[in-house]
C-alpha cells in the first residue's frame, strides 16, 4: 500500500509541469492556436528561472522571471502567428529550435559548464498528507486551474474565447476583438509555460540540464488532444501520461525489461491514446488561418 | 481533410534561395553579437574549416539532401514529416545489419539488398504516421515525434545488446565488403553523393514533369479543390511521407555503407532537424535542396571547431535553423523583406543606368 502511495505521490509530481503546460496548450486551442512550442517555452522558462535564482539566490524571483520569459517568447510566437499569420506548427517548431539551442549556447556563457548548471535554492518544499513532498507550486496549480475552469465555464469571456476558436468569423462579426482577445490568451500561455518550465528546475530538480523538457510539451499537447480540448478532462489526461511515466521509473527496479523499453512507455501510451481518442472533438477553427473578408 | 495553412509552396527561384541563405548567415551574425563574439572572427574560423575538409562536408551533405527531401516531398503532398530524424536512424541501423551478415550475395547485390531492407523500414515508419494521420486524425507531426522518441531508445538498445559489434563502443558490426557503396580515392565521400543528388534531380522530375507529381502537389497546395478535381488526396498525402520516409532511411543507410561502414550509437544526432531547416531554406525544391544542403553542411562542418577556437557553443547553431524555419515559413513576412531587397537592388541599377 505504502508503494501505491509513494507512486501515487511521484506521479502528482511529474503530473505538475506537465498540467502546467497542458493548460497552457488548452486554452491557445480555444482561440485555434496549435500550440506546439510549449517544449520551447518551458525549456527558455526553465533556464531563465535557473539563471536568475542564481544570481539572485531567490527561487521566487527566478519564478518571476520564468514567467516574464514566458510571456515575451508567446508574445513573439502571437506576433508571428497572429499578426503575420504564420503556419502554427512550423513557427512552433522554429521556436522550439531557438529555445533549444539558445540555451545550450548560453549555459556554457551562464554557468560555464556544458550540460548541467550549479544546484541552485528550490522553491519551498511542504509535505502534504496524502499528497506526500510536493513543491508550493501544487497549491498554484490548483488556484490556476481553478481560475480557468471558472474563466471558461462561468463567464462570457470564456464563451467568447470559445467562438473564436469554433468559429472566428462569427466571433468577429459580434464585434469580439479577435486579435487582442488571441494576445491575451498568448500572455496566459506565457504564464503557464512559465510556472511548468520553473516548477520542474526549481520546483523540482534544482538545476538546469540541456534539454531537460525531454519532450514534455509535446506530451501535454497529446494529452490536450486526448482529453478532447476539455479544460477539467485535461487534469486526468495529463494524470494517466504522469502515472506511467512515474510506473516506468519504478519498473526500472523490480523488472528484467531493459529500461530502453520501459522509457519508451510515456510515447507509446501517448500514441495509443491519441488514435483512441476522437479528435473530431477539435475547436473547428483549430490551426486553420483567419483574414477577414474585405468585401 | 488536409489543409492550406500558409505554407511556403512555391517554385524553385534560386535568388530565393541564395536570398535565404545570406539572411540565414545575417540572422546568426546578429546572434553572435548578442554573445559578444565577433561574426567576422566565428565565420571566418568556420568556413576555413568547412573549405579546407570539403569532402568530408560533401559526406554530410550526401545526408542532409535526404533529410531534406523526407521534409520536402512530404510538405509538397500537405504533411508535416518530423520523423526524419527516427527514420534516418532505422535506416542506417538496418543498412549496418543487413550490410554486417554474411548472406552469401555477391557484392553489389548485397549492397542493394541492404538499401532496400533500409528503405522498406523507412517506408514502414513513415507509413504508420500517415495511416494514422489519415484514419485516425492523428496530428502527423505528433506521431513523428514521438517516434522519433520511441526509436532513439529501441535503436540504443538494438545497438548495445543484440546487434553490438565491438566491446569498447556502442556500434555494429563492420560492414562486409560486398555491402559497402565505393568510394574515391582519397576524399571522403563515395558513390553516395551521385547518388543523393540523382534523386534530388528524379523528385523534381518526379514533381515538376509527371502527370502523378502534379497530382501530389495539387493535393498539398489546394485539397478542396483537388478533391473536385478527382484527386484522391489523403492517397497523395500518403505516398507524400512513404517517399519521404523512404529518402529519409536512405539516407542513413548511405552514410552507413558509404561512409562510415559501421552504426554507432549518437552518430546521426540532429541531421533529421537540419533536414527541416533545409527543405525550408530551399522552398522545398529539391534542386534546391542540394544547394542549401551544402550550404548546412558547412556550417555544421565548420562548427566542430568553433568552440575549440572561439568559445561559443556549436549549438548556435540550431538557434539560426529557428530563426530561419520561423522567418522562412511566414510569407507576408520573409516576402517583404525580399522585394524590399529586390527593390533598392533594381533602384542600384536604374541609376547605375540614368549615371551611364
Amino acid at each position: 500500500m505504502t508503494g501505491f502511495l509513494s507512486m501515487f505521490q511521484s506521479s502528482v509530481r511529474i503530473m505538475l509541469p506537465l498540467l502546467f503546460a497542458a493548460m497552457g496548450v488548452m486554452l491557445s486551442a480555444r482561440v485555434g492556436f496549435i500550440n506546439m512550442s510549449m517544449e520551447g517555452g518551458m525549456l527558455g522558462s526553465a533556464f531563465v528561472a535557473v539563471a536568475i535564482d542564481m544570481v539572485t539566490g531567490s527561487a521566487w524571483i527566478g519564478q518571476l522571471g520564468a514567467i516574464l520569459f514566458g510571456i515575451v517568447y508567446f508574445m513573439c510566437l502571437g506576433f508571428f502567428v497572429i499578426r503575420y499569420k504564420g503556419n502554427h506548427v512550423v513557427c512552433s517548431l522554429g521556436f522550439n529550435f531557438i529555445a533549444s539551442g539558445a540555451t545550450i549556447v548560453l549555459m556554457s556563457a551562464v554557468f560555464g559548464g556544458t550540460g548541467y548548471s550549479p544546484y541552485v535554492s528550490k522553491l519551498p518544499q511542504l509535505n502534504l498528507p496524502l499528497f506526500g513532498l510536493q513543491s508550493i507550486n501544487f497549491f498554484a496549480a490548483i488556484a490556476i486551474i481553478a481560475v480557468i475552469l471558472w474563466l471558461m465555464k462561468k463567464t462570457v469571456f470564456g464563451l467568447q474565447i470559445n467562438a473564436i476558436g469554433e468559429n472566428t468569423a462569427a466571433a468577429d462579426s459580434l464585434g469580439i476583438p479577435i486579435d487582442r482577445y488571441k494576445f491575451f490568451i498568448m500572455i496566459m500561455t506565457g504564464v503557464l509555460a512559465g510556472m511548468g518550465g520553473s516548477e520542474l528546475a526549481l520546483g523540482q530538480m534544482g538545476f538546469f540540464a540541456k534539454n531537460m523538457t525531454s519532450s514534455t510539451g509535446f506530451l501535454a499537447y497529446s494529452a490536450v488532444v486526448f482529453a478532447g480540448f476539455k479544460p477539467s478532462l485535461t487534469i486526468l489526461t495529463t494524470f494517466v501520461l504522469a502515472f506511467f511515466d512515474a510506473f516506468q521509473m519504478r519498473a526500472q527496479t523490480f523488472t528484467s525489461i531493459p529500461s530502453e523499453f520501459l522509457l519508451t512507455l510515456p510515447y507509446v501510451i501517448t500514441i495509443i491514446a491519441l488514435v483512441l481518442s476522437n479528435s473530431k472533438k477539435k475547436p473547428a477553427m483549430l490551426g486553420k488561418i483567419y483574414i477577414r473578408d474585405q468585401g | 481533410m488536409k489543409r492550406d495553412l500558409g505554407l511556403h509552396l512555391k517554385a524553385f527561384n534560386l535568388g530565393k534561395t541564395l536570398f535565404s541563405i545570406g539572411f540565414a548567415l545575417f540572422l546568426g551574425a546578429i546572434f553572435l553579437l548578442f554573445l559578444k563574439a565577433s561574426p567576422s572572427q566565428v565565420y571566418g574560423v568556420m568556413f576555413d574549416k568547412a573549405f579546407k575538409s570539403f569532402d568530408l562536408v560533401l559526406r554530410r551533405a550526401m545526408v542532409l539532401m535526404m533529410a531534406g527531401l523526407a521534409v520536402a516531398i512530404p510538405m509538397k503532398s500537405g504533411m508535416f514529416n518530423m520523423g526524419g530524424e527516427g527514420q534516418i536512424i532505422a535506416g542506417g541501423l538496418t543498412a549496418a545489419i543487413v550490410g554486417g551478415m554474411d548472406l552469401g550475395l555477391p557484392g553489389g547485390i548485397h549492397m542493394l539488398f541492404a538499401l532496400l531492407c533500409a528503405m522498406l523500414v523507412g517506408m514502414l515508419l513513415a507509413g504508420f504516421s500517415a495511416l494514422l494521420s489519415l484514419k485516425r486524425n492523428v496530428s502527423e507531426v505528433i506521431s513523428t515525434i514521438m517516434m522519433n522518441n520511441i526509436l532513439a531508445y529501441i535503436v540504443t538498445w538494438l545497438v548495445m545488446n543484440p546487434f553490438r559489434g565491438s566491446e569498447f563502443s556502442p556500434q555494429t558490426k563492420k560492414v562486409l565488403e560486398t555491402a559497402r557503396i565505393k568510394g574515391f580515392p582519397e576524399v571522403e565521400f563515395s558513390w553516395g553523393l551521385i547518388f543523393a543528388v540523382v534523386l534530388c534531380m528524379l523528385t523534381w522530375f518526379f514533381l515538376e514533369k509527371t502527370p502523378k507529381g502534379l497530382e501530389l502537389k495539387a493535393a498539398g497546395l489546394n485539397p478542396v479543390a483537388s478533391r473536385y478535381q478527382g484527386i484522391n488526396t489523403a492517397r497523395m498525402g500518403r505516398w507524400g511521407m512513404l517517399l519521404g520516409g523512404i529518402a529519409a532511411s536512405l539516407g542513413g543507410a548511405f552514410e552507413v555503407l558509404g561512409g562510415a561502414y559501421v552504426y554507432t550509437d549518437d552518430s546521426f544526432l540532429q541531421y533529421g532537424f537540419d533536414g527541416i531547416a533545409i527543405a525550408f531554406m530551399a522552398s522545398n525544391n529539391p534542386i534546391g535542396i542540394i544547394i542549401t544542403s551544402i550550404f548546412m553542411a558547412m556550417i555544421r562542418i565548420g562548427s566542430l571547431v568553433v568552440s575549440r577556437k572561439t568559445g561559443v557553443s556549436t549549438s548556435f547553431v540550431s538557434v539560426f535553423q529557428g530563426l530561419i524555419i520561423t522567418l522562412l515559413v511566414v510569407p507576408s513576412f520573409s516576402d517583404s523583406i525580399f522585394t524590399f531587397f529586390k527593390r533598392i537592388f533594381s533602384r542600384k541599377q536604374k541609376m547605375g543606368e540614368v549615371l551611364a
